[in-house]
């Protein structure tokens, strides 16, 4: 019972300052805007995926490639897209294929962050709509028994690729820009994404998409994540 | 306030993320059903709604070397058919003893070669079990062998291979 009292207290405080800083920062910029009239920028950040050069770099089984861009569009509002391309291998127990392909995704970003003066960092939300174009192989597959009797049944199919694949899928992003110089950016986010459409090639399954990722059996999510840099090329100030 | 939205958005998606990594779709689970193996019942000819259990069978492929089943005395089991190939043989050997002397061979030994047929046709399953065949249009044909059959009859319950639910051929002896 003794808590109690000291919760409430806490409670109240933590209160209290969320309420003075919002109010305090809305003095402050009006204060600004009256003294100084301080802008801010507005431009077009253009950036590339560091992650998937990376893993290009270390990882056998891939090869990625992505640009990024973002248009400041309405004060905490961003028009983003992302184009890539990809090539994401699967290799685990019974089956090795990869998939192959390009693909750009389109949406908006939202900054929830209310910088100091003329800073430009970000914690943001976005959303996007993906969509794919991809070749799928399916290099190599042992057919599952149940008993070893007979030795594994390892087979390569004559006419492994399928081509003309396409996948479409609604992304959600969270994540940070952190402004490290003058205009330039290095930002980190994840996303998880629901697939709304596919094309699988017959009597097999996408088992990875270029910018979706792996998929998962029965699931239309799938999840990414992505670290970048990016440069703003300002166009003017507001 | 607003950024607090955000961090929880990005926490969830960071903790989704966690699991994601951690999920077991890559291991086939034993209850998904696979390539079926082919369920045999044996029953007496004479009785023939009877199972009847065979003494000390042994299976093996007439082109391997290792056996599959020794021993066995029961009247139901399951034998694997060769997924690369549409005809599989085995020998069925009725009252196998171990050491065979050549000077005074067991009397009740008897090897019957049996070849089931089959077409086969290949279905994905999921990432993790891979594919699976399944069998259609089952037939059999018994081979005596050296000596004089001891399965007299056999009749195909299920021409297709596809589950073990029930048995896919009987014989009776």
């Amino acid at each position: 019972m003794k808590i109690t009292p000291t919760y409430l207290s806490i409670i109240s405080i933590i209160l209290l300052l969320c309420a003075n800083s919002g109010t305090a920062q809305t003095e402050q910029t009006e204060q600004l805007q009256d003294s100084t009239e301080f802008k801010q920028k507005y431009g077009l950040r253009v950036g590339l995926d560091l992650s998937k050069l990376i893993r290009t770099a270390f990882q056998d089984d891939y090869r990625g490639f992505e640009v990024i861009g973002d248009y400041r569009v309405y004060r905490s509002f961003y028009a983003a897209a992302e184009i890539g391309n990809e090539q994401i291998t699967f290799d685990e127990g019974l089956i090795r294929a990869t998939s192959s392909g390009s693909y750009a995704k389109i949406g908006a970003d939202y900054n929830a962050y209310n910088n100091w003066q003329d800073m430009q960092n970000s914690i943001f939300v976005g959303i996007r709509y993906g969509f794919s174009t991809f070749s799928q192989e399916l290099e190599e597959y042992t057919i599952y028994t149940t008993t070893p009797y007979f030795g594994p049944d390892t087979r390569t199919p004559e006419d492994p690729e399928t081509t003309g694949l396409t996948a479409s899928w609604i992304e959600l992003m969270a994540g940070i820009k952190v402004e490290v110089l003058n205009n330039l950016f290095l930002s980190a986010n994840v996303q998880l994404k629901r697939r709304i459409g596919q094309s699988s090639p017959s009597g097999f399954d996408n088992l990875s998409i270029p910018g979706f990722n792996r998929t998962y059996d029965d699931s239309q999510f799938g999840v990414g994540y992505a670290y970048t840099i990016s440069y703003l090329l300002p166009l003017y100030k507001k | 306030m607003k950024s607090f939205y955000s961090e929880k958005i990005f926490i969830a998606l960071a903790t989704i993320l966690l699991f994601a990594g951690c999920q077991r779709d890559d291991i086939c689970p034993a209850s998904t059903q696979t390539t079926s193996l082919l369920v045999i019942r044996f029953y007496d000819v004479e009785n023939r709604d009877t199972p009847q259990a065979p003494i000390n069978l042994r299976i093996k492929a007439v082109e391997d070397t290792s056996v599959l089943m020794l021993n066995v005395n029961q009247d139901s089991l399951a034998i694997p058919l060769r997924t690369d190939q549409d005809i599989t043989s085995y020998e069925f050997t009725f009252n196998y003893a171990e050491e065979e002397d050549p000077e005074s061979p067991v009397e009740e030994n008897n090897t019957d070669i049996i070849d089931f047929y089959y077409a086969r046709d290949q279905e994905y399953i999921n990432r993790a079990c891979s594919f699976k065949i399944n069998y259609s249009g089952l037939n059999a044909r018994i081979d005596p062998g050296d000596d004089a059959a001891w399965i007299s009859d056999f009749v195909i319950e299920q021409e297709e291979v596809e589950n073990e639910n029930n048995a896919h051929i009987s014989f009776y002896y």
